[in-house]
């Protein structure tokens, strides 16, 4: 698996290149804007899939129209057709697990969303486990890396395109159900049988599933053991309610260094014009992206609040970016409300 | 024919529940997505049922394949849990939410509509009919009533 990261690594390189240089195509009756790469994310992950096997072909023709027919930008069909035009071949499943990704040695491109929003409607490539059990991940156009196995499960559907060469006649096999499921549903048996002829009423059973509730969950990707994976999810459906902080408070603590910035905007804006300091965490980061950032800044000035803003007073990503930050890290997070436009009208009254 | 109606409800709930439940396993955190997209339960209260119910529902099923004596407090136990569903997925369709069920497979698929909702009320319907017309486990013991007649 080791060639296949090296080789995902050219893929990465290869889809930033074609990025800059394709033409986008006419996709005015679908629901995303074709000039918006994030549009693209399954021609990336296809392309980077490609890479793997040692193939490089043209980014251009894969802007078809055809290879986009989904509301979001490419289905699985679409990907399927774009994979067999290039010599490959796409074996779309819905019910792989964790488990399945650990025997296939092959790269998979799983079916995701991004962790600020509940639509699964982004795809990104799985090339195989490091050294460390972690999932190794290219999240179109830019995030590439590892992330822990609960941070994809808090993002991943279960669905996914298995990437093989056409000519390769061993087709992946996928067991049915994973082998967790298989031991809890055995254990389980096994406990009811062995206690049956004693067994009495509602009060046995909730016993029994209590037990194997525990052991699901105390397993390596139960919810017990993976707080950031259950805190992804419950961060993507629910605003923390985040303290506000008003602009002569953000710019005396600004001066004194006692705040950490964080811009929700995305990255076209943020280099625009950002506030001092500020570094920037997009809404709609890619779970590959979120992950560094988040880690980064779980490290950085440990012991100062951390302060979100947007554009503006009506903007809501300061409060979803903040919310994730605050259930990821549980540093101390306040939302700077009147945003970039806010901090810009104060300095020309000042 | 009534004395086939308990043996029919217990398989079919026994398959549906398994089914059900191994998907839920296999991805608790896609279950756990799926039952916030319905914006009924707080947060610790949504992971609780994501912690719970799949593991419920596995034992059911097992009770229904190989335990028949407490069959009858499993079909109170579906009839309680598919009634639970019945009710959320019309709350749902009422407020107008397009979500998921989340009932099997993906948490994207599968989108509820009074067919996803019939489907569930037909199953807590066989676990009332079930509970109905099953013999009480102390019928099914060999030391039961019998013994304590001979007593």
């Amino acid at each position: 698996m080791t060639g296949i990261r090296f080789m995902t690594m050219l893929g990465l390189f290869a889809t930033v290149v074609a990025q800059a240089t394709a033409e986008p195509a006419d996709s005015s009756d679908r629901y995303f804007d074709s000039k918006t790469p994030t549009a693209y994310c399954g021609l990336y992950c296809t392309l980077a899939a490609a890479h793997c096997f040692g193939m490089s072909p043209p980014f251009e023709p894969m802007l078809d129209e055809q290879y986009m027919t989904g509301k979001y930008g490419s289905t699985n069909l679409d990907l399927i057709r774009l994979l067999d035009s290039i010599d490959l071949k796409g074996t779309f499943r819905s019910d792989l697990t964790l488990d399945d990704l650990r025997l296939i040695s092959t790269p998979i491109i799983l079916h995701t969303r991004n962790p600020s929003g509940v639509s699964y409607n982004h795809w990104l490539l799985f090339s195989g486990f490091d050294a460390a059990g972690n999932v190794m991940a290219y999240d179109p156009p830019d995030g590439t890396g590892p992330i822990s196995a609960a941070e994809l499960l808090a993002v991943w559907d279960g669905a996914g395109v298995i990437v093989t060469e056409r000519n390769n006649g061993n087709r992946p096999f996928v067991w049915p159900v994973s082998f967790t499921s298989l031991a809890v549903v055995a254990v389980t048996g096994v406990f009811i049988w062995a206690i049956g002829t004693k067994a009495r009423g509602i009060a046995l059973i909730i016993a029994v599933s209590i037990l194997s509730s525990a052991f699901i969950h105390l397993g390596s990707t139960g919810f017990f053991r993976n707080r950031d994976g259950v805190n992804t999810v419950i961060a993507a459906h629910f605003d923390t309610p985040l303290k506000v902080i008003r602009s002569a408070e953000l710019r005396s603590k600004l001066d004194a260094g006692e705040v950490v910035l964080v811009d929700a905007r995305p990255a076209e804006a943020f280099k625009l014009f950002h506030l001092p300091g500020a570094i920037n965490i997009p809404i709609g980061s890619g779970v590959v992206s979120l992950a560094k950032r988040i880690e980064a800044l779980r490290v950085m000035s440990a012991d100062k609040p951390i302060v979100v803003y947007c554009r503006g007073p009506q903007c809501g990503w300061a409060d979803k970016v903040g919310s994730l930050i605050s259930v990821r890290t549980g540093r101390t997070t306040l939302v700077y409300r009147d945003g970039a436009l806010g901090w810009v009208e104060q300095m020309k009254g000042a | 024919m009534t004395r086939w109606l308990p043996s029919l409800g217990a398989y079919t709930l026994a398959g549906v529940l398994i089914l059900s439940s191994l998907i839920h396993v296999q991805n608790p955190y896609a279950y756990l997505s799926s039952i916030y997209a319905y914006s009924i339960v707080p947060s610790l209260l949504g992971v609780v049922i994501a912690v719970l119910f799949p593991s419920l529902q596995i034992t059911l099923g097992l009770v229904f394949l190989f335990c028949r004596r407490d069959w009858k407090p499993a079909f109170v136990l579906s009839g309680v849990l598919m009634l639970l569903f019945t009710v959320v997925q019309i709350v749902a369709l009422v407020r107008g939410l397009n979500i998921s069920c989340g009932c099997f497979g993906r948490p994207e698929g599968n989108p509820i509509d009074w067919l996803t909702v019939s489907r569930t009320a037909l199953l807590m319907l066989t676990a009332f009919v079930g509970f109905w017309f099953c013999k009480p486990s102390d019928e099914l013991r060999s030391d039961g009533p019998m013994v304590s007649k001979l007593a």
